[in-house]
């Protein structure tokens, strides 16, 4: 019988595998190095809770990827600084302008990162940091593919956006 | 003008390995757009360097690290693995000289076309979504074939399971194209369209048999249930997006959709039209959608539908003019 990736692996290798990406995802999205290990250690308390019932998950990645992204999100509105309100701000017929420019300062483009909604933020961490392919992210943020293209789009058009006005200040 | 708008580009280089092959063609040829490509590409280099993995700190390695599994365990593992490999590779060479041959399976309608045409909606609606308020010719040309294309893949993929059905003639096939177009030009320049579905309908039933046309009706009927599911979600992620929902907000208001959204009756699809339109034309369905949403949410979504009013008023004065122009 064919084995699936998660019943051939043990929780400790689980974790082994793939610690160094769940933190890297968590500590983008929370911007807070406290907060991350936080996350980092409820995720994988998770996988340890929940091991029995992951028999039927094929891919680890997105799995992990969806687990750390709502442990964000509960950290995010426990120390309520989410920063969807801020999205209101956002001008939807604003010019999103040129893709950003090589020069441009790897700080700001994470500055204007942070001033996009959570699904943007998470979006884009997946596909630039992650590597993840368009199936696992949509499979990670529980959308279909070519919903998940367009917000994909959508994010990346936001953040030129945002690069935009944080270069206007 | 250059066909590549920055939209394509853009999607070229987030999935370049999925992308048109077309637009590879057409980067070799024009070296405008190639140019513009490698700005594209560069800032796809400077994202992924912005966004670069943080390293892991060394206590949470420690507190979560797991001792090293033992050398038996690695190499049963390695032998499981090339066990798998061989039993993989010997089904995959028996089936392959086993084909099943002769096999005929009736897909269901819309099957074949699907997937272009839901890449396609979702294109239309980004793309309406960005159209400049000054006018813009090559933003407008851009809009209108995604119109066209969503059209043309829904009309052959029409004629072609009208066809499987009971083979058209030559002659039937034009006409069907035909009369799909001039129907097509109706719904893009009239409000009330009831009285031309039931003339198209009389039309398409006089050109084609009886079983053509139950293939034809079989067609719309799935067409307008495929885009009443896919309007839904393409609604829930605009909204989900842009008022930033929380998981249980996302669902009340998913609920509200599916119980009042409208289903359209129309004999083809409607590709003039965006999935939140429905929010501005039915008081119902926005009463229904705003009530299902907690207080905080209902600024945002009023000024949500204020932005769907204005880039309605946009992609109709394109439409507008597009259908003078042709």
């Amino acid at each position: 019988m064919i084995t699936n990736a998660v019943e051939s692996l043990s929780p400790e290798a689980l974790t082994r595998l793939y610690l160094k990406r769940v933190y890297g995802f968590c500590r983008t999205m929370l911007r807070d190095e406290r907060d991350a290990e936080d996350a980092c250690q409820e995720v994988f308390l998770t996988v340890l809770r929940r091991w029995d019932q992951l028999g039927s998950v094929q891919q680890p990645l997105p799995w992990l990827m969806k687990v750390a992204r709502l442990t964000c999100l509960w950290v995010r509105r426990k120390r309520r600084k989410d920063v969807a309100i801020e999205e209101a701000e956002i001008d939807a017929s604003y010019d999103p302008g040129p893709p950003v420019e090589p020069g441009e300062d790897a700080g700001r483009v994470m500055e204007a990162a942070e001033r996009l909604p959570e699904r943007y933020q998470a979006v884009l961490v997946m596909h630039y940091q992650q590597g993840m392919s368009q199936e696992e992210i949509a499979e990670a943020m529980e959308l279909s593919r070519g919903a998940l293209r367009v917000l994909l789009h959508r994010a990346v058009m936001r953040l030129r956006q945002e690069v935009k006005k944080t270069c206007a200040r | 003008m250059c066909p590549l708008s920055d939209d394509a580009l853009l999607e070229w280089a987030l999935a370049p390995r999925e992308a048109d092959p077309e637009i590879e063609r057409h980067l070799r040829d024009c070296g405008a757009c190639r140019e513009r490509s490698r700005a594209v590409v560069r800032e796809q280099e400077k994202l992924r360097a912005a966004f670069a993995e943080p390293p892991l700190p060394i206590g949470l390695a420690r507190s979560l690290g797991a001792p090293a599994p033992s050398a038996l365990w690695s190499r049963l593992g390695v032998a499981a693995l090339l066990l798998v490999t061989v039993a993989v590779g010997v089904l995959l060479a028996r089936t392959a000289s086993n084909p099943t041959t002769g096999r005929h399976y009736r897909h269901a309608p819309l099957a074949s076309i699907q997937s272009d045409l839901g890449e396609v909606a979702h294109r239309i609606a980004a793309a309406r979504e960005t159209l400049p308020e000054a006018e813009d010719q090559k933003a407008s040309a851009a809009y209108l074939e995604l119109l066209s294309q969503e059209e043309r893949l829904y009309t052959e993929g029409m004629a072609h399971y009208v066809g499987e059905r009971s083979a058209l003639s030559a002659e039937q096939e034009i006409d069907l194209r035909r009369a799909v177009q001039e129907f097509y030009a109706v719904l893009w320049t009239r409000v009330e369209v009831a009285e031309a579905s039931r003339e198209f309908r009389g039309k398409v039933k006089a050109l084609l048999n009886d079983e053509q046309f139950g293939a034809f009706e079989e067609f719309s009927r799935q067409g307008m249930e495929w885009q009443w599911k896919t309007d839904i979600a393409l609604l829930m992620d605009d909204l989900s997006g842009e008022l930033d929902l929380r998981f249980s907000e996302a669902e009340r208001v998913r609920r509200a959709l599916l119980s009042n959204y409208p289903h359209l009756n129309l004999p083809v699809l409607l590709a003039n039209h965006c999935p939140p339109d429905p929010l501005v034309d039915d008081s119902t369905l926005s009463g229904a959608v705003r009530n299902s949403l907690d207080a905080s949410y209902r600024r945002k979504f009023d000024s949500y539908l204020g932005s769907v009013k204005l880039a309605r008023e946009r992609a109709a004065k394109i439409v507008r003019q597009g259908r003078t122009q042709h």
